[in-house]
């Protein structure tokens, strides 16, 4: 949780109706009660609880929703949507944001996450399975963390978790969809 | 009864026990699975947190395969695809926008139902099955059911029993001759693909789940998620390590259990995959009835 002193000015006109019309989600409707903040599993260890930032949202806030911890270590476990007595649906509302930082080709602060999210998709792209191994080997490659969990992996490879070897059923579909989505999403 | 299965990534990969003992299971229940033609990743976490589009159509192109195969009941044994399934049914319902540029992209008839294998399982008269194929009983063996995040939230999506306290799981296990103890993490969340990224809030959130089944007096935790699996017990010694604290749980599918109890051969059940080793369902079986 942090502290700091917030500027509402023209520059914050406009991001809650992007959010609000990107995620189909009312914003507005929270009156911030604080029970996604209170059932959040991760909220130990994000900067802004999610209480806190959708009141952000709210204020226009930005720069410190995008580039916020919180969107990229929430979980997706939807425990607050479940939870939200206005029906606001906040993991809904993370998607949009991770989407927009996305799309602004912002520098993550946990740039490991979106990391995982990118070689996921290459990875469902080229095997239309998804390989393992592959992603594990590309995502440490990329992250220069290659030392963490070795040993874990080499633990789960002598138990015959990982497949050696990728297949490659369903790809050229998974591949088509991919693409034809990024040609419709550059436009 | 035959539906069309949908195994996941997972269930080829990491989670091969969870694949075999559901067809084992299923096969002693009278039901028969007959896998997707030509499927592909459903897009899981990753998909929705890029595109609303590409979170849709993955999911979207697999349920008209089904459809293809001319069947309209899909089991997916995955909590997260079959999560993504549902929420991208919902997603073209509710959004025409969407659905027209789905359409386009992946053309086809999405309408097929999306099971869990636990909504078929406890079923009145498969819970009468399950009685009756219970022919070995684990003595002393109390489990706790963990059951995660995206089988049950949210329920509009899911349409599973209850959000907070869900019952399905218990149901089944307890039909199949399982002392079944009554816990408060049923619903916590794992931290799932987090322990890829920041394994740290993965080992803490695990640290609370397994001390909680501690607590409740378990001996062991059934699954039905193959990250929440994976997580628990492949992360366990670590978490054992950071807490300062032996758990020693063995994380098993519900599907491990129910063949277990019905008497499906051992090989059928892979319970040597786990890290933490099922030593009471090793040795502590004993033939009833």
């Amino acid at each position: 949780m942090v502290e700091r002193v917030l500027r509402v000015d023209e520059r914050s006109q406009g991001f809650t109706e992007l959010v609000t019309a990107l995620s189909g989600v009312q914003v507005d409707a929270c009156f911030q009660c604080g029970k996604c903040a209170s059932g959040c599993p991760v909220a130990f260890a994000m900067d802004y609880t999610p209480t806190q930032l959708v009141h952000l949202i709210q204020l226009g806030q930005r720069e410190e929703v995008l580039s916020s911890r919180t969107i990229w270590l929430c979980s997706a476990c939807q425990t607050c949507s479940t939870r939200c007595p206005q029906g606001v649906d906040l993991a809904e509302v993370m998607d949009a944001l991770r989407i927009i930082a996305a799309r602004e080709h912002r520098a993550a602060p946990v740039p490991a996450v979106p990391a995982f999210l990118r070689h996921s998709i290459g990875n469902i792209g080229v095997f239309g399975r998804t390989y393992e191994l592959g992603l594990m080997a590309s995502l440490k490659l990329s992250t220069g963390d290659i030392r963490q969990d070795l040993g874990l992996g080499l633990r789960m490879l002598g138990k015959g978790k990982f497949n050696l070897l990728p297949g490659f059923r369903g790809s050229g579909t998974a591949r088509r969809i991919i693409r034809r989505v990024k040609a419709r999403e550059k436009t | 009864m035959r539906y069309a299965y949908y195994p996941g990534c997972s269930l080829h990969a990491t989670s091969k026990e969870y694949d075999r003992s559901l067809h084992a299971a299923a096969l002693a229940l009278g039901v028969q699975l007959q896998e997707v033609e030509g499927w592909f990743c459903c897009g899981s976490t990753a998909a929705h947190s890029v595109s609303h589009l590409l979170g849709a159509a993955l999911p979207l192109a697999n349920l008209a395969a089904v459809r293809r195969m001319g069947m309209d009941e899909v089991m997916v044994p995955c909590p997260s695809c079959f999560s993504r399934f549902r929420f991208a049914q919902r997603r073209v319902e509710s959004d025409p926008a969407i659905a027209a540029e789905v359409a386009e992209i992946v053309p086809g008839d999405y309408n097929a139902r999306v099971l869990h294998p636990l909504e078929v399982f406890s079923r009145p008269e498969m819970l009468e099955t399950i009685r009756q194929q219970t022919v070995r009983r684990l003595p002393g063996c109390k489990l706790v059911c963990y059951y995660g995040c995206l089988l049950t939230r949210p329920k509009d999506v899911t349409g599973f029993d209850d959000v907070e306290n869900p019952q399905t799981m218990d149901t089944v296990l307890r039909a199949a001759g399982f002392d079944v103890l009554d816990w408060s993490f049923k619903t916590d969340c794992c931290g799932a693909s987090l322990a890829l990224t920041r394994k740290d809030v993965v080992l803490e959130l695990g640290r609370a789940i397994l001390r909680g089944a501690k607590d409740a007096g378990a001996q062991a935790i059934a699954v039905a998620c193959p990250l929440c699996q994976v997580n628990l017990d492949t992360r366990q010694e670590e978490i054992e390590a950071l807490a300062g604290e032996r758990y020693g749980l063995p994380i098993l599918y519900f599907t491990q259990l129910l063949g277990l109890a019905m008497g499906v051969p051992a090989d059928d059940l892979m319970l040597g995959k786990h890290f933490v080793a099922a030593n009471f369902a090793l040795t502590g079986v004993s033939d009833h009835g």
